[in-house]
């Protein structure tokens, strides 16, 4: 179908250049020359004199020098009158349509993409949901709640999937306007904290401290927020107050949360029992993983911009690795440098600059992370 | 498929500029007709496959085809529908595409309306003109490519540069590329002129309507830039001699002499060479324009695109077309034949003073855009060059000129009595001087420039009515007599009165800038403040959101003597997607003045720092834009511009050549 | 007037036009325009108190102290040294901390300016030319985005 249009346009291209050129024989028109121009001059002159615009003495000047020019300009060059249709005309022609849409469609296969549809946004959206990837429904969302502002639930719905695309800032915005419209739970303050947490990579904010403490203000027994103000007593370096604080969670919890594990683990770390070898839900899945995990928080991280930083060096001797700079990237981000993000984003354009399907990946991740733009 | 069909036209179009480019010429060369007649026809097709092109990136924009680069890039999909269509020059590419529909809707007018001019010189032209669209063609493919598809698309764009997001972008650089482009066809008629061997007379004739239309526009482009400017830059200023508007005023000053000159060429056959080498400066200086902007060589507030490697395309392109034509000009020209010398006190000598003064102040501002560049590129240091400079160079050359413009308007053709337009001017001087005298008066201690400014100003707007007035009035003719004969002097006439009268209104806005007053200060709401005899209530800060935006505003009620003449609404606005402040000025307009407030960042709760503005006749600055370009429509709805040579002639056409 | 006249009347006139521009510009460049220096240029290049000039930099984190009356107090630094700078008005929209700036005015000391004009990067993408290339002279900025963008 494209091809189709693409010859249509082509072939009336073709049509528009070679119709004066197949157009055989015919007599050049006279050419108008300078001295119609005088004599339009003089004939003007005439005019503003009649109407007074002109005195008899300037008119009569203009009138002089008009027709002394007349006198002088030349006839239109022969050149202009005389026809001659040679065979140029028709080498001309073979050489257009041969080179317009050999050179057209050469080009073209090279700069653009006839294999591609326009994508307008409307039809996007409105796919089948069930094809709807998830970024295009949490846009939908959007759409929806810039044009109500006031619909608490939408936030409430939008918040969790924020979390689940590691986007833990417009989740804590979210739950903050479900908070505003619906009015304030414990149980929404405490995701609050857990967001701004997640959100400054696991420290415990003086931000996240106080949406604990509202949370926490609410029901004093919420295991979310009890939970998160035991880590920020750890963090603090407060251990009684955190090991008092998990054992009150296992006291008001009921026997078969899913939570309590992991506040078992967290009460064993601090009173220097031997830590259960059992994995953490949903965490490390390898034996590097687990090491991680079994380090303090600060060494954790340590640990962690060790190996990121090995991973930058290993590249800066091979860039030739996309997946090695997309970890790069992501890894910096992760961390919070958005700058060294940046710079091996950069680095790795250059090291990739040859490979475009690459530099297509890094643009997408640059864009998903908000590096750029 | 609208979008590729788009890229595809537009490839297409490379393709026929190229035959537009090559095959005239060489018909021109051999004397085929056949090959020359192909320039109209390809000029035509080339328009519409540009037109296709623009008009499939503009789709893209509306259906907010994320598909696409561009658009990902400068498109939201929750932006109004005005700034969706704007945006799609508001950034590079986009822009580069509407230079060059700009540049074909040109060619095609040109190839049409051309009907009747001589069949080389229209191919010599055309072909001219199909260079131009080939370079920029092959710019915009290799470099700057708007049709460019990114893969996975994104959901959502990231949206026009906030201050981008205004009306006054939407119409801006439609203007200015008008009026840039258009001498492009000055441009193409030159080197036609130079390639055929033949300017005379009916040259100018069929340039000027061309050269008219561009210059109109490029007056608007630029009043309006300034204007815009004024009131989203938030800082009050409406000229900031940015390297940036120095590359639009540039050509305007030369083409401003280019249409004097070319007068003096229709009505007395002389200053031909020179009238085809300010074609070509006037052009090239246009191209300097667009590679000063696009290249990103400079520091500028319109830094919006910088690229290096379009740079060095561009400068490629401007290396090219201004060396071939002026090499093309230095071979060709001594050839034309010259024209005659004349009196210098006449009309033409005063057309000449003019164009001096126009070329030197073009240089002046040329130097002080360029010198700065050219030092850091040989010896590495930076320097900026400003406002003083350009105030002490550009200031009492343009001064000058605007003292002789009434006196050069009033002379006569060939010869002309100085003394007798002194006298008939006596009385715009002494309107001028009392003119002069009550400002200084009203502004006391104010500053003499000002006064020297108003005085000056005045002296223009009055002395250009002079030369009408003395042409209508004869000596025992009544009112209604003089009425009849005013209204019978040709729209040309009417076009120069107030084109120059258009300048003194600018000159006089200028002026009253010395006069108005500034404060910087902090205020609570509910305090009033004062300025320059008005009284400003400062309300409460309250919050709002547009539909891509947050805002705090800070409304306030302007009074005088106790009366609410106005209210105000100057905000800081957040763009969210782009998380970008800018500052949406309060302007009330009372009179030809402005009261203009500017918000700084909230310092401490409660408090608003601002910056108050009291700007009297501010607005005759644009207002004395739009009189020039009215002068200008006039001249160009001159019946004897309009109608031309050729069509008088036409039906004696099948008269064999003498 | 003679033919030969004639020709002397314009070429005099065009002389003498031509002249006055270039005295103005040759005057004009003398005392008109402002250099550009880093904070530690104005240290090497030994500039002299007094004199007007442009400084750029990046505006140093938690520098900036706001006084009454809009007044403004900043430290502008190119990571070798600090300039304070002092400023009355209002601060561009994109004036932050960490970020680009160019200011203009006078040297009152080695190490404090008087700013007349304060102007900050004017995107996002945007740095003031004469910043990025004193940052980049000094190593700081990692600089120039590729060319697939903008």
């Amino acid at each position: 179908m494209i091809w189709f249009v693409f010859a249509v346009v082509t072939a009336a291209a073709l049509i528009a250049v070679l119709h004066p050129l197949l157009r055989s024989g015919e007599a050049a028109p006279a050419a108008p020359d300078d001295r119609d121009f005088y004599r339009q001059q003089l004939a003007e002159i005439e005019r503003d004199r009649g109407r007074g615009l002109l005195t008899e003495e300037d008119a009569e000047t203009a009138r002089v020098e008009a027709a002394r020019r007349l006198l002088a300009a030349t006839p239109a060059t022969v050149a202009n009158g005389v026809t001659r249709v040679s065979g140029a005309g028709r080498v001309a022609a073979a050489l257009v349509v041969l080179a317009v849409p050999l050179f057209s469609v050469a080009l073209y296969l090279r700069l653009g993409q006839p294999e591609r549809p326009d994508m307008p946004l409307t039809a996007r959206l409105s796919d089948d949901p069930a094809k709807l990837d998830i970024n295009a429904a949490v846009s939908k969302v959007e759409a929806h709640l810039r044009k109500n502002p006031d619909d608490g639930r939408g936030y409430e719905a939008l918040a969790p999937v924020y979390m689940k695309l590691g986007r833990p800032d417009d989740a804590a915005k979210a739950w903050l306007e479900a908070n505003r419209i619906l009015g304030e739970t414990p149980d929404r303050w405490s995701a609050i904290a857990e967001a701004q947490i997640y959100a400054g990579n696991g420290v415990v904010t003086a931000e996240a401290r106080q949406s604990i403490d509202k949370a926490l203000a609410g029901d004093g027994e919420n295991p979310r927020a009890l939970y998160f103000s035991g880590v920020a007593a750890e963090q603090d370096g407060d251990k009684a107050k955190a090991v008092a604080v998990y054992e009150k969670i296992l006291g008001s919890s009921p026997k078969d949360a899913p939570w309590l594990s992991v506040v078992r683990r967290r009460i064993a770390a601090l009173t220097g029992q031997e830590p259960k070898a059992q994995p953490q839900a949903g965490a490390p899945s390898s034996p590097a993983a687990e090491a991680l995990a079994a380090l303090p928080k600060d060494q954790q991280q340590a640990a962690i911009r060790g190996m990121v930083a090995n991973l930058a060096t290993r590249l800066s001797e091979n860039g030739q690795d996309v997946e090695g700079w997309l970890r790069l990237v992501r890894a910096w981000t992760v961390l919070g440098e958005g700058d060294k993000a940046k710079a091996a984003l950069g680095d790795a354009r250059k090291a990739l600059a040859a490979d475009s399907p690459a530099l297509e990946r890094l643009g997408a991740l640059a864009r998903e992370l908000g590096l750029e733009g | 498929m609208i979008v590729e069909t788009g890229h595809f036209a537009l490839v297409l179009a490379l393709a026929v500029a190229l035959v537009q480019s090559l095959v005239p010429l060489w018909g021109a060369a051999q004397g085929d007709v056949a090959l020359q007649r192909v320039a109209a026809p390809a000029a035509l097709m080339q328009f519409a496959l540009v037109t296709v092109a623009f008009l499939a990136l503009i789709w893209a924009y509306l259906t907010s085809d994320f598909s696409v680069q561009n658009v990902v890039e400068n498109s939201h999909s929750a932006k109004p529908l005005i700034y969706k269509i704007s945006a799609v020059w508001g950034n590079h590419e986009g822009s580069m595409l509407l230079w060059v529909f700009i540049l074909a809707l040109f060619g095609a007018a040109a190839a049409v309306v051309g009907q009747d001019m001589p069949l080389r010189q229209r191919a010599n032209t055309l072909a001219a003109q199909g260079w131009i669209s080939t370079a920029f063609l092959l710019f915009i493919l290799l470099t700057s490519n708007p049709f460019a598809r990114l893969d996975p698309a994104p959901l959502e764009g990231r949206d026009l540069n906030p201050i981008l997001q205004d009306p006054g972008l939407a119409i801006h650089p439609p203007l200015l590329y008008i009026g840039y482009v258009g001498f492009s066809i000055a441009f193409s008629f030159a080197a036609g002129a130079l390639l055929s061997g033949r300017i005379d007379a009916a040259w100018a004739r069929w340039t000027r309507p061309w050269l008219l239309v561009a210059w109109i526009f490029l007056t608007l482009g630029i009043a309006m830039g300034s204007y815009w400017a004024y009131y989203e830059l938030g800082w009050g200023g409406f000229w900031f001699w940015d390297p940036v508007e120095n590359a639009s005023l540039m050509p305007w000053l030369s083409g401003t002499a280019l249409l004097h000159s070319i007068i003096v060429m229709e009505k007395r056959d002389a200053l031909k060479v020179w009238t085809l080498f300010l074609a070509i400066v006037s052009f090239s200086l246009s191209l300097l324009g667009t590679f000063l902007v696009r290249s990103g060589v400079l520091t500028s507030v319109h830094a919006f695109a910088t690229d290096p490697a379009r740079g060095v395309f561009i400068l490629g392109i401007l290396i090219v077309f201004i060396g071939g034509s002026l090499a093309l000009y230095a071979w060709r020209a001594p050839m034309l034949k010259q024209g005659g010398l004349f009196a210098p006190i006449s009309r033409e000598g005063a057309l000449v003073l003019n164009n001096l003064f126009l070329s030197a102040a073009t240089a002046t501002v040329f130097v002080g855009t360029l010198y700065p560049l050219a030092l850091e590129a040989t010896t590495g240091e930076k320097i900026s060059v400003g406002a003083p400079f350009f105030n002490l160079t550009f200031g009492p050359l343009f001064l000058a000129l605007l003292m002789i413009v009434p006196f050069g308007q009033s002379l006569a053709w060939k010869r002309g009595d100085l003394a007798a337009v002194a006298q008939r001017l006596v009385a715009a001087g002494v309107v001028a001087l009392v003119a002069g005298a009550l400002v200084w008066a009203y502004a006391s201690g104010g500053s003499a420039v000002a006064a020297l400014g108003a005085a000056l100003s005045v002296f223009v707007i009055v002395g250009s009515f002079i030369e009408l007035a003395s042409r209508a009035w004869r000596s025992g003719g009544g009112l209604g007599l003089a009425l009849r004969r005013a209204a019978g002097l040709p729209l040309s006439a009417w076009g120069t009165a107030m084109a120059h009268a258009g300048l003194g209104v600018t000159l006089l806005g200028l002026s009253a800038t010395w006069w108005g007053a500034e404060k910087i200060l902090t205020a609570k709401a509910g305090e009033t403040l004062e300025i320059a005899g008005y009284q400003i209530k400062v309300d409460a800060l309250t919050p709002r959101s547009g539909s891509n935006y947050t805002e705090m505003v800070a409304p306030m009620q302007v009074f005088r003597d106790g009366v609410k003449i106005a209210t105000i609404e100057p905000s800081k606005r957040n763009y969210t997607t782009r998380k970008m402040p800018t500052t949406e000025a309060g302007i009330a307009t009372i009179g030809l003045g402005q009261v203009y407030v500017a918000l700084a960042d909230e310092s401490t709760p409660g408090e608003i720092g601002m910056r108050l503005y009291w700007k009297p006749l501010v607005l005759l600055i644009w207002i004395g834009s739009l009189v020039m370009s009215l002068g200008g429509a006039l001249s160009l709805a001159d019946r004897r511009l309009r109608i031309g040579v050729a069509r008088r002639a036409a039906p004696r056409a099948a008269v064999p050549a003498e | 007037m003679t033919r030969k006249g004639r020709r002397l009347a314009m070429i005099g006139s065009a002389v003498a036009v031509l002249a006055v521009a270039l005295g103005l510009v040759l005057f004009a460049m003398r005392g008109n325009v402002t250099y550009f220096f880093s904070p530690t240029e104005i240290v090497e290049k030994n500039v002299q108190p007094g004199a007007r000039l442009r400084v750029g930099g990046l505006v140093k984190e938690g520098s900036v102290l706001k006084e009454a009356g809009q007044k403004i107090t900043f430290l502008v630094t190119d990571t070798t040294r600090d300039l304070k700078v002092t400023y009355v008005g209002l601060l561009p929209d994109l004036f932050r901390e960490g970020q680009g700036v160019v200011a203009e005015g006078v040297l009152d000391a080695a190490d404090r300016f008087t700013a007349t004009t304060v102007l900050a990067k004017h995107d996002e993408n945007y740095m003031p030319r004469e910043v990025a290339d004193s940052l980049k002279k000094q190593g700081h900025w990692q600089g120039e985005k590729p060319a697939a963008q903008k």
